[in-house]
């Protein structure tokens, strides 16, 4: 069952070990305004970008005379404009993720501590972060904010965050979200990629590179998911859809589900590389301020 | 199939529940994982599972359901399907003789017998009945009629073969008389068929009414002197026609073999029923026993124990005696036999109290028997003890060893009462272990005469107040207890005498010249031993039995050449020995004896219901040896332990339990 309290889901401990990783984003990363980045979009700044033809209804404000005056001809003179980067956090609130053999948390808290951990060192680089549940029918999305001194307010809506209920796929989710039109950013995707089918997350993922976004995906599993269990006979159920089947798990079924889990693991890993997004597989044995490290040296997740 | 306890079949109700608890756990346990994606990608293989995978909880069912029906079925206790429905009554009877220490089966012979009637006593019904008999001599009723399992085992615990052969006609006889006390009583006698009398019952009748059969002389001697002492007999008993010319036949003629007083007691005639009926019928009319059939006899089953290879070499034989004329004098014989059929090598030791007498090698061919006799002197009691050693295979150890032994002689106290006679002085003093003195006549006292153990009353009669115990009366005249005398008698001779009268046995009394005898009227019912034609010139009546014991020869030795003759100190000499205790006289060691010894089974094979016929042929061929062929796989041997039937079944219940738990329990499900 995942955790609802603050205090029990993001320890002292644990925010301190955030505030130091923040000293080592900044060693690590070079430049120190990492916010300033320019934008596709043209705007009102002061680096040049190019010339386009005046047409009827531009603001003439931005004429260039001395051109006129050269060409007899009236421009436009655009700039580049510089805004801030936006970064998704886009964890996975199914219920699939309300999942955990014990002594491993669940994997929704701990992709709720990844994404407490990313977002707290994307505020520390002045960047706007967005904490957006997959499920948004579910949850409540938090708003592209820059500023430490949201962080904390942070942490409680991704507390307060239930599992949803409903299954849904991770295409249709992301699909939904793009439909409320984000802005052009970084993408941060923390799941277990286990859609409603083998080919679902890949969808989902597709949808966000054709949306111009920058992906990133962090793949989390519990470490009992890489395994069968116990041999026997039962009646497995989903947690998300609540479907059952009946399966006889002997040495043979267990063989075929391991190399099964491999074999979608491996998918997921080729599927990233051949469209350059920056993938890390982990589980819930992996300490979460160790996982954001490995983020920071992985690249991609942090520009 | 019968049970001993039907009502256990109520115990199959524990299937409900068997079933109903199968059913709530046949609910397969439910298990929640985060996806089923990789699930269902291997599920198609899962319903590819071959036929027997799917069937595989309904075998559990079925084996559980099995295992309940070997308990239930273990605790009906099944019994074999030749086993009828009525019950059965059995008088079991187990040969008593020595062969049965037979050590030719492990552990032997008795063993094997035991142990195969506990297993009839386990398999026996609360409605059956049995009683055990012990063919010993005489037969002991281990246990009565009883349905009980726990007092029939307690009467064979108790049990043990005997050390000598058993005669087991009285003891199945008696069990005819218990099995005809019940109905459809039968009687089954386990043995190994070493049997040194014939097993029909009619002989041992035969033989009890003076008609002895050929080949039970023995059984002829005890029906004519049941004579109580066992020598050389009790160990060569009837069918041994070597021991005829052996040393230990002498024996035995002279001290005849015991039969026990049981044998014509306790066994009935031969006639089936009409004897052995305790209650007998009146004779019925012709046409009435015509018309009416005879009553059933009860059958016979004969089980066999042992083997046919059994390989032994034993002391047959081995006695002691005194002589009958020297009773300082004893002769030791021995003999030795061996059932092999090759020759055998044996070292024979004969010690006297404790102290090697005699160790010899005795080579022994097949067939022979190896006798020795020794002749010691003493008037001590003697113990004797022979040990054979050495034998390749010795399958019975009960006839390696034997004692015997000789008690002391005693002087015999004798009073002579006469004037002063040389002859009787100087024959007196001449006979050992004699302590005699005179006195003259009529001075004799009543304490003198009753403290003698003979008093010879030589030309005068004993005193009005003496009683003696036994007396000899050597030409008396007047009137006695004796009988009376007469005139003289003119050319007295002896014409005719009883040769095997005791007191006449080894005498010649042929041309003895009597110039002197008077005519006597002897005393009724003493017997004549010696006449002169028609005219009793010694009589009396020297029975044992008789007191007191008295012998008159009516002549005077003087006048006649007999105190000449070695027949007189032979005369006085067996008057004399035969006044001492038999039991001095001769001694022989308790040994199973020449058929035990052989250890080979004197009843056909086809005989036992457990042999090669499986009981198709009776042993004499008498239509009362009635056997049971049905019951031959009840009593064949097997080198399994003799278990009962739900022993197996609750054997092959464990098992099946055990494969069900190790495939379902610990959910092993390749």
């Amino acid at each position: 069952m995942a955790t609802t309290s603050v205090d029990a889901l993001f320890s002292p401990d644990f925010l301190a070990r955030l505030e130091s990783l923040a000293l080592a984003a900044r060693q690590l990363v070079k430049g120190a305004q990492r916010a300033q980045r320019r934008a596709v979009q043209h705007g009102a700044s002061v680096e040049f970008a190019e010339y386009r033809p005046f047409t009827e209804g531009d603001d003439w404000r931005y004429i260039d005379w001395n051109a006129f005056a050269r060409w007899r001809q009236l421009v436009l003179k655009l700039f580049i404009e510089e805004e801030d980067w936006h970064v998704h956090i886009l964890y996975d609130n199914s219920a699939s993720m309300d999942w955990g053999a014990p002594p491993h948390p669940p994997k929704y808290d701990y992709a709720r501590q990844v994404a407490a951990g990313l977002t707290f060192l994307g505020l520390a680089n002045l960047d706007r972060v967005a904490l957006i549940p997959l499920q948004s029918n579910a949850g409540k999305p938090w708003k592209p904010a820059r500023g430490k001194e949201k962080f904390l307010l942070m942490l409680r809506v991704l507390a307060a965050q239930p599992v949803a209920a409903e299954p849904g796929t991770m295409e249709e989710n992301v699909r939904r979200w793009l439909s409320t039109g984000p802005r052009r950013g970084l993408v941060v995707v923390l799941s277990d990629l286990f859609g409603a089918d083998l080919g679902d997350a890949m969808r989902a993922l597709d949808r966000l590179r054709y949306a111009r976004q920058e992906v990133a995906v962090i793949q989390m599993t519990d470490p009992g998911e890489a395994e069968a269990g116990d041999p026997g006979e039962y009646d497995m159920e989903d947690c998300e859809t609540h479907t059952t089947a009946p399966i006889l798990n002997d040495r043979q079924a267990a063989r075929d589900y391991a190399k099964r889990f491999r074999d979608y693991q491996e998918a997921i890993g080729r599927y990233c590389r051949q469209n350059q997004i920056a993938l890390i597989q982990t589980d819930t044995r992996q300490p979460v301020p160790d996982l954001l490290l490995r983020t920071l040296r992985h690249g991609g997740f942090v520009e | 199939m019968t049970m001993l306890w039907p009502a256990a079949l109520g115990l199959f109700a524990l299937a409900i529940p068997i079933i109903a608890l199968y059913l709530v756990k046949s609910r397969v346990p439910k298990r929640t994982v985060s996806t089923l994606l990789f699930w269902e990608q291997i599920k198609p293989r899962l319903s590819q599972q071959p036929f027997w995978r799917k069937l595989r909880r309904w075998l559990s069912l079925a084996l559980q359901l099995l295992l309940l029906a070997l308990l239930v079925s273990a605790l009906t206790q099944p019994q074999p399907f030749w086993r009828s429905s009525q019950p059965e009554r059995v008088v079991y009877v187990i040969s008593g003789s020595a062969s049965m220490r037979a050590r030719d089966v492990s552990p032997d012979r008795w063993a094997q017998a035991v142990a195969m009637l506990e297993q009839r006593i386990n398999q026996m019904r609360y409605t059956d009945e049995a009683a055990v008999i012990l063919a010993t001599d005489p037969p002991q009723i281990l246990s009565g009629w009883t349905t009980s399992q726990r007092s029939l085992k307690h009467a064979l615990s108790g049990a043990a073969p005997g050390a000598g052969p058993a005669d087991v006609r009285p003891a199945l006889s008696l069990a005819e008389n218990l099995a005809s006390s019940r109905e459809g009583g039968r009687v089954v006698f386990i043995s190994d068929g070493v049997l040194s009398y014939p097993l029909e019952p009619g002989a041992q009748t035969a033989s009890a009414t003076a008609a002895p059969a050929p080949s039970a002389p023995a059984q002829s001697i005890v029906a004519a002197t049941p004579a109580p002492t066992s020598t050389a007999a009790t160990n060569s008993p009837a069918p041994a026609p070597a021991a005829s010319a052996s040393p230990a036949t002498a024996s035995a003629s002279a001290s005849p073999a015991a039969a026990p007083p049981s044998a014509a007691t306790n066994a009935p005639s031969a006639s089936p029923v009409a004897t052995s009926d305790p209650l007998p019928a009146p004779a019925p009319s012709a046409s009435t026993a015509a018309s009416e059939a005879p009553a059933k006899k009860p059958s016979l089953t004969l089980v066999r124990v042992g083997s046919d290879d059994a390989a032994n070499v034993g002391i047959t034989l081995f006695s002691a005696r005194r002589s009958a004329v020297a009773p300082g004098e004893f002769q030791i014989s021995a003999r030795i036999e061996s059932n092999l059929k090759e020759p055998a090598t044996v070292e024979f030791q004969l010690t006297r109290d404790s102290r090697v007498m005699d160790v010899q090698t005795v080579k022994l061919e097949p067939g022979k028997p190896w006798e020795k006799a020794w002749r010691e002197q003493g008037p001590a009691a003697v113990q004797f003890h022979a040990t054979i050693s050495g034998a390749a295979r010795d399958d019975l150890a009960a006839d390696n060893s034997a004692s015997a032994r000789v008690e002391g002689l005693h002087k015999l106290s004798v009073l002579l009462v006469s004037p002063q006679n040389a002859f009787l002085e100087a024959l007196l003093t001449s006979l050992d272990l004699v302590d005699w003195h005179r006195v003259e006549p009529g001075k004799d006292t009543a304490a003198e005469t009753s403290a003698a153990g003979l008093v010879i009353y030589s030309q005068c009669l004993p005193s009005a107040e003496a009683k003696p115990r036994a007396a000899v009366f050597i030409a008396p005249d007047g009137t006695g207890f004796w009988g009376k005398s007469g005139a003289p008698l003119e050319a007295p001779m002896v014409s005719e005498w009883q040769r095997e009268s005791v007191p006449l046995r080894y005498v010649s009394l042929d041309q003895v010249r009597l110039n002197s005898a008077k005519t006597y009227t002897p005393a009724p019912g003493s017997a004549v031993l010696a006449e002169s034609f028609g005219h009793p010139l010694i009589f009396g009546d020297w029975d044992p039995a008789s007191a007191p014991r008295w012998l008159v020869l009516g002549f005077d030795l003087e006048q006649s050449d007999f105190v000449l003759r070695t027949a007189f100190p032979v005369l006085l000499g067996n008057v004399i020995q035969s006044l001492r205790p038999t039991e001095q006289a001769a001694s022989a060691a308790v040994l199973p004896g020449p058929v035990c010894s052989r250890l080979t089974s004197t009843v056909p094979a086809e005989a036992f219901v457990n042999g090669p016929g499986g009981g198709s042929a009776s042993p004499t061929g008498a239509t009362s040896l009635g056997t049971a062929a049905s019951e031959s796989g009840a009593w064949t041997t097997s080198f399994m332990p003799a278990h009962p039937a739900w022993w197996w079944l609750t054997i092959l219940g464990l098992l099946l339990l055990m494969i069900e738990w190790r495939l379902y329990s610990r959910r092993v499900t390749e």
